[in-house]
């Protein structure tokens, strides 16, 4: 079995390090309330919580959104329709009332 | 019998095969190959251009460039070297030394032997061991001990040409699996997934930081669809996990998995105790998802332990934040974008990100964003809802 202890991150954990402080200095002046949910697993999110890892989770399930992702990852010769981007779905749902 | 009895009867042998009895063969050969989880999920693989004599290889290449596999021949220079060449298409062979069609060296790139994912190799005798009989000059034997030799080494026979025992030295390196018109012969193991699933298991399970965590079960999960021939590239806020820790903490992993039919992923979820739900994979709290089936945005390959990870880059994970603020309107998006834009700074290729936006009609809004990044200011849902309404009510 592969243990993943025996492997070296270090050059990856230097990246996230310096990356993270950077994080850190906009989350400071950052306000995410209402733009969070928490982990869906009680478990999971009591041990974030513990470990001080909670962070913002944010739902991104806008209508449009899911089908525009989805779009974009389709083979071309795959897709229906005229060529579309993400302002097409986005102004489609709001004239649907969606957003 | 010694190697070079060995040679002269496998010579006979092959130059006695009827043309019919040998297409044939070929082509369950050509079809069986694609059975070996680790060509068929090779991203660059190395194959010889046949001789008359030899397995052919052109109906196997033409299906690895179906399948968007990048191929590479080897070139033979004086004193038993070779280098190796990606060639794109299949007229850009020419005869080269001993005849053998060989890449162009000064058009096609050169790739360095750690650079390939599995090697197909041709032989005069194979045993079960694993040993193969060259034609002597040595050409595989060194590029195959090369110390950066990482690739599968599979070699293409005819059933026929098996030997009892073929003779060879401590140092010889064997092939990993033969391939013949009756079988596949494997001389190491099929790494099957169930040391995957404990370990993913013992991974999400682990105490590490989070990001870690979602990180290795990403790459155990990639490995495990790339053994069933598929290639997978972590998009979406798994990405974000990758790119910048802290920004956005989420149990979800989205995958973009090419190269075999949606069907064929179910079986490897579940062989890693990943339970269907809906769109999801589930385990616990960790999610899988899979968007699509079609990677056009380019991907950086990342190395974790002994996987490789294929991660969508950042400047197209960015392109998506912006996205969101501009035209869903989402705040949640906004401040995402503000903190990579901050955080990954000059790390950011701006012609890249730019061309990604200006594809979306979102190119303005990252100028907005980029300011905000750079200022003081607080990042609320108010001072994002005003900027936005200030420029596109």
């Amino acid at each position: 079995m592969i243990n993943i202890d025996d492997y070296d991150l270090s050059e990856l954990r230097a990246r996230w390090a310096r990356r993270r402080a950077g994080v850190e200095q906009v989350k400071a002046r950052t306000d995410v309330r209402g733009m969070t949910r928490p982990a869906r697993d009680p478990d999971e999110a009591a041990f974030l919580k513990a470990t001080g890892q909670e962070g913002p989770f944010v739902e991104v399930d806008l209508p449009g959104w899911r089908e525009w992702i989805a779009y974009r990852n389709t083979p071309p010769g795959e897709r229906t329709g005229p060529p579309r981007n993400a302002a097409y779905f986005a102004a489609r749902d709001r004239a649907r009332g969606l957003l | 019998m010694s190697k070079d009895a060995l040679r002269a009867e496998a010579r006979a042998f092959l130059r006695a095969l009827p043309p019919a009895e040998r297409a044939a063969a070929e082509a369950r050969i050509a079809r069986r190959v694609w059975e070996v989880p680790e060509i068929a999920g090779a991203r660059t693989l190395l194959v010889y251009a046949s001789l008359p004599e030899e397995v052919g290889t052109d109906g196997i290449a033409a299906e690895a460039r179906r399948r968007g596999i990048t191929l590479v021949y080897p070139r033979c220079l004086p004193e038993g070297r070779m280098t190796l060449h990606a060639v794109d298409a299949p007229d850009a062979l020419r005869p080269g030394r001993f005849g053998i069609r060989e890449p162009d060296a000064d058009a096609s790139p050169l790739r360095e032997p750690g650079e390939i994912d599995a090697a197909l190799i041709p032989g005069l005798a194979w045993d079960r061991a694993g040993h193969r009989l060259g034609r002597g000059a040595g050409y595989y034997d060194r590029l195959l001990a090369h110390p950066e030799w990482r690739g599968f080494r599979c070699g293409l026979f005819f059933a026929a040409q098996e030997t009892p025992s073929i003779p060879h030295e401590a140092w010889d390196v064997r092939l990993d699996a033969i391939v013949t018109e009756q079988e596949i012969a494997r001389t190491t193991p099929v790494r099957d997934s169930e040391d995957l699933a404990g370990l993913l298991q013992k991974t999400w399970s682990s105490d590490r930081p989070h990001n870690e965590r979602m990180i290795w079960s990403a790459a155990i999960i990639a490995t495990a669809l790339h053994r069933a021939g598929m290639r997978a590239t972590l998009v979406g806020g798994g990405a974000i996990e990758f790119h910048a820790p802290g920004v956005y903490t989420t149990t979800d992993l989205d995958f973009v998995i090419e190269g075999r039919p949606r069907a064929e992923i179910d079986p490897v979820m579940r062989s890693l105790g990943m339970q269907r739900q809906g769109r999801h994979w589930v385990m616990g709290d960790l999610y899988v998802e899979v968007p699509g089936n079609v990677m056009e945005e380019p991907v950086d390959t990342e190395t974790i332990g002994p996987f490789e990870l294929r991660v969508i880059r950042k400047e197209y994970v960015v392109a998506d934040r912006i996205v969101g603020f501009r035209h869903w309107k989402s705040w949640a998006h906004g401040a995402q974008a503000i903190t990579l834009i901050r955080t990954l700074g000059r790390e950011l290729d701006d012609k890249v990100l730019r061309a990604a936006l200006r594809k979306e009609g979102a190119e303005h809004a990252y100028g907005l964003l980029r300011r905000l990044a750079a200022s003081d200011e607080e990042v609320t849902p108010q001072r994002l809802d005003a900027l936005w309404h200030k420029h596109y009510r």
